[in-house]
């Protein structure tokens, strides 16, 4: 991960926050003048593909996130929180049929928790 | 479980696997040694497929009400039980009842309504799967998959199978001894598409779920064509790795469905 100028040169800055076990997955971003949940696409996809690989593989599981991701016109370099939720929720469907309900619900736990701060909690 | 399936599989395909090259040794020519063998390699074929159904039954109620893979999984399973129940009854003429096997036998219907269950299951998979939002491949790809497999299988079908059909079998030998390689090219039809699909599950869980089930039905394959070239050439000395294709193949198909029924239950 880089300093908030990679973000992008909008107004965007990044304020990462230090889990223990998760390294610097979890970050608030500074929007447009608002503080909002989010993460950059690329960490996005990293927690997607950490936490699918066991189950679909790598490759299948950065194509999913990836492609999920340009279906929704997320196409920036960061993603707000509700948009992540879009996401986890298009993944969502796909999942269920090879992993079953249970196991999809806390694999895209996970991903939340690892993408959003206090696991996308208010 | 697994591990056991294994272990009992591999016993038994190391006890049939020597008969090929030495079909004058004690094991082979004794009575009671040659019976004890065709028994646990009977038992190495009907534990898998029990096994199996009740894995697959299993990873299907694993799955929620309303999954869509379900249907497919239960389809598996009906298949499997079939087999067994086939199987079963295969059994009870040389082992219970002492007498040779009848051709056709009872056995027969149920391996054909397990065929019937197979293909509808594999369809179904291939439905649901293309349909469940994860990036497979264009929607038009399993079409031509299988459109190209069909091709395919029918010519090698006819050049292998034709022989087999001009020979001067009874009506019912001929519907054993031809239906099950046929029916064997059907189902390669969607597996093929099946592994296609599969394929880009690669390094995941599901694709070792695969990886065992699509084996299972290519050694299974392979076995019933044997079993209809060896009869035909009448070079029954090769009736051992015909045995050996099976037990590979119901333990392959059972270790698959035991994998998604773990899968499910993490």
């Amino acid at each position: 991960m880089g300093g908030p100028g990679q973000v992008g040169r909008e107004t965007a800055s990044a304020r990462t926050k230090v889990r223990p076990g998760r390294g610097h997955l979890v970050t608030d971003f500074v929007y447009r003048g608002r503080v909002t949940p989010g993460a950059r696409r690329e960490v996005l996809i990293s927690a997607i593909v950490v936490e699918l690989a066991p189950d679909i593989g790598e490759s299948l599981a950065s194509a999913a996130g990836r492609m999920h991701l340009e279906k929704l016109g997320l196409m920036g370099p960061f993603i707000e929180g509700p948009d992540i939720d879009r996401v986890l929720a298009a993944l969502e469907p796909g999942l269920r049929v090879f992993v079953g309900k249970r196991n999809t619900e806390q694999t895209i736990a996970r991903i939340r928790a690892r993408v959003l701060p206090d696991g996308g909690k208010p | 479980m697994r591990r056991l399936l294994v272990i009992f599989a591999v016993v038994a395909c190391m006890l049939h696997v020597p008969g090929v090259f030495w079909p004058g040794a004690f094991l082979y020519t004794d009575a009671s040694a040659s019976h004890a063998i065709k028994l646990i390699g009977f038992f190495a074929m009907l534990g898998p497929l029990v096994t199996g159904a009740v894995y697959a039954i299993g990873a299907a109620r694993r799955l929620e009400p309303g999954n869509r893979a379900r249907p497919a999984w239960t389809l598996l399973s009906g298949w499997l039980a079939c087999f067994a129940l086939g199987e079963a009854l295969l059994g009870v003429y040389p082992h219970v009842l002492g007498v040779a096997l009848p051709v056709p036998s009872p056995g027969d219907g149920f391996f054909l309504a397990g065929y019937a269950l197979l293909v509808l299951g594999l369809v179904s998979f291939v439905r649901v799967y293309m349909t469940s939002g994860l990036p497979l491949g264009r929607p038009l790809e399993p079409l031509l998959i299988g459109l190209v497999a069909a091709v395919v299988f029918a010519v090698i079908g006819f050049r292998v199978l034709s022989p087999v059909a001009n020979t001067h079998h009874a009506a019912g030998e001929s519907l054993v001894t031809l239906a099950y390689p046929v029916l064997d090219f059907v189902v390669l039809v969607p597996t093929t598409v099946l592994v296609r699909l599969t394929f880009r599950f690669q390094g995941g869980r599901v694709w070792r779920v695969w990886g065992s089930i699509l084996a299972g039905f290519v050694s299974l394959a392979a076995a019933d064509i044997l079993f209809a070239y060896f009869d035909l050439a009448g070079m029954s000395w090769l009736d051992p790795l015909e045995t050996v294709g099976f037990i590979a193949g119901y333990t392959l198909a059972a270790l698959g469905a035991a994998r998604q029924y773990a899968l499910l239950g993490e």
